[in-house]
């Protein structure tokens, strides 16, 4: 056999009928390719319109989940009413729907709660100590304590009444420096600072009878640095050089 | 083999109607599909060397039918599908399977069947395999797709991502590495041709290939 006739041989072999152990399979995967065909998304919108969806979701404890959807339902719904596209189906109950929705305060973590395990609660300076029995008994009332201590008009009583008074001064100071903004020392100094650096800026600058481009009083143009004629000027005040105090001068 | 015959033997193997039937999802179509093309995706996957290739041809063809329902097209146009998908789920199969360290070493068809190995073995699809898997990846890849997915060097070039020049190149190259295979193997083994050899395949399709053909 030559070796053409045996390349002729191995391309029959290969490409031969199909054989039965490469046919075994056959129930097994065309059962599953039928159904993987019959399940395959062929309408994304008609599967987020599904309500079923949102309530396994929210069987599940996928609340993310089931507020997306139920969102997205909504909306499509809405917009599909809106433009006639397809005919609106009975909306559902959304307030059995909502008040799962999760919003970003929920997603928030809580507060750190005190934790009262052993070693780790921070107990007050004046902790009653053994033997101070009159402390811990609750029917011994303290003579110098009024009854009146639980008035709520002495202190907040709700949040809600914390909300009505508004913050606290030490809260509106810590809310001005979040802000960025100067406190009232840090004000009066900047405007000190203000007042000076204009005060320099004033002594550079050229006066309107002096430099360039200033004019006598008959209309003409004087040189720099050089008064006109018949204009004064302002005259800068005398340096006068002061003696230190509590410093003789020298003999 | 020209055009002409391709169409008929793609007639032979999946009608346009039982291809429509199967992207509806009906069974009998589904099962005409895979019984027509799952041998020669088998076929094809050991060739790569894929160390279970059953398992693989159960993803891909699953992975074609999760998306059977976006496919428009002839049957041809269904067998370049299906072979591209391939190709890709044997790059990612080997990329998952270099990632895993434990992995137990890779039994390749050569292993299972090598060139001459038994005298019954001699002319069988799996001595075709064993044969096609010592050599290259990509002339082993090229061979196959040519000879079991009658694919054109075009379609085997666009599936391989190189030129059809370089895609002549890697099939002579490994038409020359099977020659030598086979010139030394025992002549008095390779006599008989199998009773199942009835696809009209010849040598001149292999030889076609080749740039000095």
């Amino acid at each position: 056999m030559t070796s053409d006739e045996a390349l002729d041989q191995f391309e029959q072999a290969l490409s031969a009928d199909p054989q039965p152990d490469e046919l075994r399979d056959e129930a097994r995967i065309v059962s599953a390719m039928v159904e993987a065909i019959a399940t395959s998304p062929t309408s994304p919108p008609a599967t987020v319109l599904s309500l079923d969806n949102v309530r396994q979701a929210r069987a599940r404890g996928r609340r993310r989940v089931a507020s997306v959807v139920a969102v997205a339902a909504l909306c499509t719904t809405s917009v599909a009413a809106a433009t006639g596209g397809i005919p609106a189906p009975e909306l559902p109950d959304w307030s059995e729907l909502i008040p799962n929705f999760v919003t970003t305060e929920s997603e928030t973590p809580d507060e750190p709660k005190p934790n009262f395990e052993l070693g780790e609660v921070d107990l007050p300076d004046e902790t009653p100590q053994v033997g101070d029995a009159d402390q811990l008994d609750p029917s011994v009332a303290d003579p110098d304590v009024p009854e009146s201590q639980d008035n709520p008009a002495d202190g907040p009583a709700s949040e809600a009444e914390d909300r009505k008074r508004g913050p606290s001064d030490d809260n509106k100071k810590d809310a001005e420096d979040r802000k960025g903004g100067p406190s009232d020392d840090e004000r009066g100094g900047n405007w000190k600072n203000l007042e000076a650096e204009k005060e320099e800026q004033d002594k550079q600058k050229p006066r309107h009878d002096q430099g360039a481009g200033a004019t006598d009083n008959k209309g003409q143009k004087t040189r720099a640095g050089e008064p006109g004629e018949g204009h004064e000027g302002t005259k800068k005040p005398e340096q006068t050089t002061k003696q230190p105090k509590g410093q003789e001068p020298p003999d | 083999m020209d055009d002409t015959a391709l169409m008929a033997r793609e007639e032979i193997l999946v009608s346009q109607e039982t291809l429509i039937a199967a992207v509806s999802g009906q069974p009998e179509a589904v099962a005409s599909l895979w019984r027509a093309w799952n041998p020669p995706l088998r076929r094809f996957l050991i060739a790569r060397r894929v160390p279970d290739p059953d398992d693989l041809a159960s993803v891909i063809w699953l992975d074609i039918a999760a998306r059977l329902h976006l496919f428009q097209g002839d049957p041809t146009a269904f067998r370049r599908w299906l072979f591209t998908v391939a190709h890709r789920r044997i790059i990612d199969d080997a990329r998952r399977r270099g990632r895993q360290v434990s992995q137990a070493p890779l039994e390749s068809a050569g292993q299972l069947v090598s060139a001459g190995d038994t005298f019954d073995a001699v002319g069988s699809t799996d001595w075709a395999l064993s044969l096609l898997s010592q050599l290259t990846e990509n002339q082993a890849t090229a061979i196959a797709l040519r000879i079991l997915a009658d694919m054109s060097v075009a379609e085997v070039a666009e599936i391989m991502g190189q030129s059809p020049g370089s895609v002549r190149v890697i099939t002579h190259r490994g038409l020359a590495s099977l020659r030598k295979l086979l010139a030394t193997s025992d002549d008095d083994e390779i006599r008989e041709i199998p009773k199942n050899a009835e696809n009209p395949v010849t040598l001149s399709l292999l030889r076609s290939l080749t740039p000095d053909a």
